[in-house]
This record gives structure tokens, C-alpha cells and sequence, in this order.
């Protein structure tokens, strides 16, 4: 054979096994255990980040309520790290959030301001200083600075916004008195130099308005003044930077008829910083108010801290309903969104059979056989035990190993939780149930239906001990 | 080479290869796995040379790797995931376990090639003729039938080649044709070959009682020495592990036990055992080369 065919025949041989093993591994995916280690460096990119913030009102340096802002972004990150166990989307979804949140951060420094220098030849040319700001897309702000009253020319930020670090507890002061109240967060940094007099697109039916000033300290909001209300324009005199806030009424007469027409409510849309902050308080009271199975969940042990209880970013990721952006106080309670199922893992038949048991496997046996606790999880139509079983085993970073056995026409589990087939003697393996019922066939066979109880169980005596009926 | 660890009587020979394969087959103990790998390489090495060599790092090598990265395909087990592979856990156990399960499977490969050039099949006979001869004579053919029949087809190659008929040259069909009919002699070769053999052995009164065997062993004092200095440290190392020194858990967390005085004590005593044959070796030729130089 002549040497070019021998090297065109090897080649075209090891294009053809290239080819195959660029199939085989096109056909795997690899996903990291969990997101623990991405996160925490970029909690600390982000925390050096936020450290080395230069505070100000000039242009480029950063309003304290943009850092703060910040800073509580990444607390809700690092208290995820810091919890004793978390699940792999939530860790997933902060990883996302806090890139975008530190890749906002970085453009997030003033860029509406006046330093003293101008204020200064403003001074001199003329006697009062308007400035229009766009405070969301479709509202706008007008400042007017009589410049005759600044005494001391210092730099202002006119920036004004929708949201604001402490957004979540002033909500929470306002939901407390039955009100809602249009916030401004003026991100200049504390006092201004004159008085300031801002136009601010407000409707109400009401004859006017009350403005409040949130104090960070007390953590209260501090009556101020009356807003005159005309032709849909509010006017309110401020001379701090800080969040202001706008309610039909006063607060102190507990009146509970809700501010009707209040189109300035807080947009949740465009701020992902602080949705994020606020999403677990609003989750926990809307989940505890509404949803009694929920609650329980959070009441099991295992769900401590930053666990989701019944948030719906669970399963397999197929799972598109409701980023957290949208759970905010205000938005409809989570559990409303999909077909949700429960699922919990229990091995409580080993704890009588511990005899029965290799001993190398004891440790892993929990002491009171729960090795998941009933959670609420989300499922796309289709979606059988197993494919839920495994989104959730992931999530939570529980250890599950199966085969594809063709006697189950699918997946066979073989272990949980390093717990395996034939540990606790030979009758012993893992079976499923669904509200009750052990079907006999295999695990990836049955359809989860919406509101479906699954039990992933083991047992120690093909299923006697757990409850199914098959041998009996 | 002659002389060394090969010069001894077969007993010994064979004993310290039974012990070790023993052992290194039930150890997964990273030390003792480590010991026998290494004691098992180089004396491949010291007995083979170069060919060895190549042996060992172009097949034993490979075949390390491979099955440290197929084993966790395969197996799930582990606390330690490390990462999801298409929704199963690859984990760090399986992993390490498929290394350690590798070694050790290289390790006895590479000890029976050792063996075999040690234990020689008249050897083995002198052994076991005795004892099971039909047996012995069964297997010591079995061992060397694969060098003859290379041998042979190489032989029978070329006598093809010398009337013209090349298994290398013409199309496709031509040299599958001619390998055929060359792997047809061997086979017919092969069958004539082992009743000749069975034959010959019968006329000689292969296994006959009262058969006396030409034996060129003598089993001296030096042979004595070594084989209760082989059992010695073989017992020893057996008690050990009888006692669970050599004990490991990979699964599903590694549990290993932290090393006492004793169980230091066992890995010394098992690195001599393994290190005997190769201490030998160099020994006598280390002795060799300072006679010739004195001389």
C-alpha cells in the first residue's frame, strides 16, 4: 500500500473516532455539585468593590444609598454561604444576580450631579437652578434650588430613583398603617445645601399629600410636611439627601382605605439589587399567610436559614416560573405559578434494623431517618418521580445514584444519600410511593400530577415494612 | 541472566510469588497498593530491560488511567461530589477507588509477568509433576501456548512467502484469503502438534507411579534461609491484615486508619518482602563486578 493512502486512510479513521467521541460528549452535561465556591469570590469581588466606593455627591464617586444597596446584595449572598446548607439553584441564581448586581455597580456612580465649583458660578449668573431628572421611564423630577439661600456652595446629586436600599423596611412601615406611599430616594448624600423645592408627578384624589423622611437610624419614618398636590404635581421641599416618602394620608390616623390611583407604586421591575434584598422577608410572610403546607415545610428541620421552603426556582432548572425579581411584597404569592408536588426522603426502617446494617454505612443514617424533609418542589408537565427526584436531590446536594435499567424501562435508583440497595440486609432498596400508593412499575414511569405526595422510602423487607400492599 | 533470585529452588520461587500476588490481590490498602507497584516495576524492569520498560509504561500505564476515569462512570458511590456528569455524581471516592483498583490490578499483571520469567515451566513440572501431573502438564502447555503459536504462524508466514503467496501484498480480498489458509495450517498444525505431544509424553510414561524425575534443583542451605525469611515476613504481613492493618473503606467516605507502631512495623516488613528478589539481583551482580575488578 503507497504511503499517501496508508496517511489518508489513518486520518479519515481518526476523523471518524474524533467524530464519535465529540457525539458522546456532546450528548453528556456536566454541571458543577454546587455554585459555593464561585460565589464566595464573587462576594468578595464584590465586597472589595463596595469597599473601595468612594463616597460623595460628586460625578464618579457613589451616593451611600447605591452602596448600601450593594452591601445588601452581597449579604444575602454571603448569609447564603454562611448557612449550613443551601440549595444549588438559590446559590446558582445569587451567583447570577450578584455578577449583574456588581456589573451594575460599577456604572452605578453619580452621574447627575453639580459640583460646588459650578454651583458656585451658577450663584453668580443666576437666582434659581432647575434641573430636570428622569426618575423611572416615565416620571420625571424637577429640582428648584434658589440659589440665593445656598450660603455654602457644595456639590449636589440630583439623582433621584424608585428604590432604595431600605426600601424593604419602609414598605414594611407602610404596610403596618394600611398605607402605600410613592418612595424617592434622593441618593444625595446628607445635607443639601439650601432648601430644595421638587416637582414629582403624583396623582391623587385626595387635596394633597403627607411627605415622610425615612430615618435610618430609628428606623422609622419621620413626618415632615404637607405636599401640595396641583394639577398632578406634588411640591415637595426637601434639604437632605436620604428617602422620601409620599402617602395620601397621614399616618397616624391608622386610616386603612388603601391610596387608590396611586400609579407612582413602588416598580420592583427595574431594580434587581432590590428585589433581591427583600426577597426572603416578603417570601416568609406571604408564604406563612397563605399557604398552610408551606408552613409546615419551614417548620421541618431541615430548612434552616437560607433554605427555599417553597420557592419556586426549584426542580430542574426547566423550571422558568418566577425569578425572585418578581417577589416582592407586593407580588401574588409563589405558590399559584405551575404544578407543584411534594417530596420527602425518609429511611426510618433502617433505625430498626440497625443490626442488619454495614457498619461503614452508619454515619449516614440521619438520627431520625429523614434524609429529606417534605419540600414543596415544582414540576413541568411530564415530568416523572424520577426526573423530580433527581432536580431535587441536586438542588439540595443530596447524593443519588442510579442506572438506566431496561426491567423499569428507566432509571432504577440504586443509593440516596450514599444509603444503597442490600445496606440493611437483603431485602433492603429504595421504592417509591405516591400519595400512598407504591406503584409497581418503575419510578420513571409515573407522571407527577400537580398536588402529588411523592415518598422516596427504604425499606428493609421489600416494601412490607414500608407500607406496600404488593405481598400482602 | 543466571544466578540471583532465579537460582533458587523452585519452592522458594514459587512461594514468594504466591505470597505476594496473595497479598497485593487483597490489599486495597494505599501503602501496601504503593509497595507492590513500585517492587513489582522495578524488578519487571531489573528481569526485562527495555522491554519491560515499554510493557510497563505503554500498556500498564494506560490501563491505570483508564480505569481510574471509567470507574466513576460506573459507580456513584461518595460523599465527595465533584461535579454532575448528564445528572449522576462523579464523585472523588470512585474516582480514588478506580486508581486504587487499577494498581493493583497492574500490579498482579505485572508480578505474573515477573513469574514467568522466573517460573520456568520445567519449574513448575518439577513442582507439581508429582503432585498433579496432568495438571501441571495441562498448564505449563497452556502458558506457553500463545509464544507458539506466534512462533509458528511466523514460521508457516514465511515458508508461504518463500513459495510467493505474501499475506502482505494484493487487494484486500487476496491477503484475507491468504491469512486464512495460513491460519488453517496453524490449525491443523496445532491439533497434530498436541496429539504428538500426548503421545510423546505417554511413551515416556509421563505420571507413571514409581516414576523417577531428572531434577537439577537441590534445595541447599541458602534456599532454606530465604524461604523461612520469605514465610517469615509473608505470616507476618498476613497476620497484619488478618488483623485489618491493610483495612480501607472507599465508600462511601475514605476511612483509613492512622498509622501505629505495628502497622508501620507491617508496611517495613512487606517492602522487605517485596524488595527481596530485587536486593538479591543487584546484590550478586554488585558482587560480581567487585570480583572482576579485583582480579
Amino acid at each position: 500500500m503507497s504511503r499517501r493512502k496508508k496517511i489518508i486512510r489513518t486520518s479519515v479513521f481518526a476523523g471518524v473516532l474524533l467524530l464519535i467521541a465529540v457525539g458522546i460528549l456532546l450528548r453528556f452535561s456536566i454541571e458543577p455539585a454546587n455554585y459555593r465556591d464561585p460565589l464566595q469570590k464573587a462576594v468578595t469581588t464584590a465586597a472589595n468593590l463596595a469597599d473601595s466606593a468612594v463616597l460623595g455627591n460628586e460625578n464618579g464617586q457613589y451616593s451611600k444609598l447605591t452602596v448600601a444597596a450593594f452591601q445588601k446584595r452581597i449579604d444575602a449572598a454571603d448569609q447564603l454561604l454562611q448557612a449550613e446548607q443551601s440549595a444549588v439553584s438559590q446559590q446558582k441564581q445569587q451567583l447570577s444576580e450578584l455578577k449583574q448586581a456588581t456589573e451594575e455597580f460599577k456604572n452605578a456612580t453619580n452621574q447627575n450631579s453639580l459640583s460646588a465649583e459650578e454651583l458656585q458660578q451658577l450663584k453668580e449668573q443666576e437666582t434659581t437652578l432647575t434641573r430636570e431628572v428622569a426618575v423611572t421611564s416615565e416620571k420625571k423630577a424637577v429640582w428648584e434650588i434658589n440659589l440665593e439661600a445656598v450660603e455654602q456652595p457644595e456639590a449636589i446629586n440630583f439623582d433621584i430613583r424608585p428604590d432604595s436600599a431600605n426600601q424593604e423596611e419602609i414598605d414594611n412601615l407602610l404596610k403596618d398603617k394600611g398605607e402605600e406611599g410613592t418612595l424617592l430616594s434622593f441618593r444625595h448624600n446628607g445635607e443639601l445645601p439650601a432648601y430644595a423645592v421638587v416637582h414629582y408627578t403624583y396623582t391623587t384624589e385626595e387635596p394633597g399629600a403627607y411627605l415622610y423622611h425615612y430615618n435610618e437610624d430609628d428606623e422609622a419614618l419621620d413626618y415632615v410636611s404637607t405636599v401640595t398636590v396641583v394639577d398632578n404635581q406634588a411640591s415637595l421641599a426637601v434639604n437632605e439627601g436620604g428617602d422620601w416618602i409620599l402617602v395620601d394620608h397621614k399616618l397616624d390616623q391608622e386610616n386603612s382605605s388603601t391610596g387608590e390611583g396611586d400609579t407612582g407604586e413602588t416598580e420592583p421591575s427595574n431594580s434587581s439589587e432590590e428585589s433581591g434584598s427583600s426577597e426572603a422577608p416578603g417570601q416568609a410572610s406571604s408564604g406563612t399567610s397563605s399557604n398552610p403546607s408551606s408552613q409546615s415545610s419551614s417548620s421541618s428541620s431541615k430548612s434552616s436559614g437560607g433554605l427555599r421552603n417553597d420557592s419556586p426556582s426549584s426542580g430542574s432548572g426547566q423550571v422558568g416560573a418566577a425569578p425572585s425579581g418578581e417577589q416582592n411584597s407586593t407580588a401574588p404569592p409563589p405558590e399559584q405559578s405551575g404544578n407543584t408536588c411534594t417530596i420527602e426522603i425518609r429511611c426510618d426502617t433502617i433505625l430498626n434494623n440497625m443490626n442488619k446494617l454495614k457498619p461503614e454505612k452508619a454515619p449516614y443514617v440521619p438520627a431520625n431517618g429523614v434524609i429529606l424533609s417534605r419540600v414543596q418542589v415544582n414540576f413541568v408537565e411530564g415530568d416523572s418521580v424520577f426526573d423530580v427526584l433527581q432536580a431535587v436531590t441536586y438542588d439540595y446536594g443530596i447524593h443519588m445514584d442510579s442506572i438506566n435499567s431496561p426491567t423499569y424501562s428507566g432509571a432504577y435508583i440504586r443509593g440516596i444519600g450514599n444509603l444503597y440497595e442490600f445496606d440493611c440486609g437483603s431485602g433492603s432498596g429504595w421504592m417509591y410511593k405516591v400519595n400512598g400508593w407504591f406503584p409497581n412499575y418503575g419510578i420513571s414511569n409515573y407522571k407527577v400530577k400537580s398536588g402529588d405526595v411523592i415518598g422516596i422510602v427504604y425499606t428493609c423487607d421489600i416494601g412490607k415494612d414500608v407500607g406496600d400492599q404488593y405481598y400482602d | 541472566m543466571r544466578g540471583g533470585f532465579q537460582s533458587f529452588h523452585p519452592i522458594v520461587s514459587f512461594t514468594y510469588f504466591l505470597a505476594v500476588v496473595f497479598i497485593t490481590m487483597f490489599s486495597m490498602h494505599p501503602v501496601f497498593l504503593a509497595l507492590s507497584f513500585c517492587a513489582s516495576f522495578a524488578y519487571s524492569i531489573l528481569l526485562g530491560g527495555r522491554g519491560a520498560l515499554k510493557f510497563n509504561f505503554f500498556a500498564m500505564i494506560p490501563i491505570l488511567v483508564f480505569m481510574a476515569v471509567i470507574n466513576p462512570l460506573f459507580s456513584h458511590q461518595g460523599v465527595t461530589v465533584l461535579f454532575y456528569l448528564s445528572g449522576n455524581p462523579m464523585t472523588l471516592e470512585s474516582i480514588v477507588y478506580g486508581f486504587a483498583a487499577a494498581a493493583m490490578l497492574v500490579s498482579v499483571i505485572v508480578w505474573f509477568s515477573c513469574y514467568n520469567r522466573i517460573m520456568t515451566s520445567d519449574k513448575f513440572i518439577y513442582l507439581f509433576g508429582r503432585v498433579l501431573p496432568s495438571l501441571s502438564l495441562v498448564l505449563s502447555m497452556c502458558f506457553r501456548f500463545v509464544p507458539l503459536f506466534k512462533r509458528q504462524f511466523r514460521e508457516i508466514s514465511d515458508a508461504q512467502k518463500g513459495i510467493g503467496r505474501d499475506v502482505s501484498q494484493g487487494s484486500l480480498v487476496k491477503r484475507a484469503r491468504q491469512f486464512l489458509r495460513e491460519l488453517s495450517i496453524l490449525v491443523s498444525w496445532s491439533m497434530e502438534n498436541s496429539i504428538e505431544t500426548s503421545d510423546s509424553m505417554r511413551a515416556r510414561g509421563y505420571g507413571l507411579r514409581g516414576r523417577s524425575s531428572f531434577s537439577i534443583f537441590r534445595f541447599d542451605r541458602r534456599d532454606g534461609a530465604m524461604l523461612s525469611a520469605i514465610l517469615l515476613l509473608a505470616g507476618l504481613v498476613l497476620i497484619g491484615c488478618v488483623q485489618g492493618e491493610n483495612n480501607i473503606y472507599y465508600y462511601p467516605a475514605i476511612v483509613i486508619q492512622s498509622p501505629t507502631f505495628w502497622s508501620v512495623l507491617l508496611y517495613l516488613a512487606y517492602g522487605v518482602l517485596l524488595s527481596l528478589p530485587i536486593a538479591i539481583d543487584i546484590g550478586e551482580r554488585y558482587s560480581w563486578k567487585s570480583f572482576v575488578s579485583k582480579a
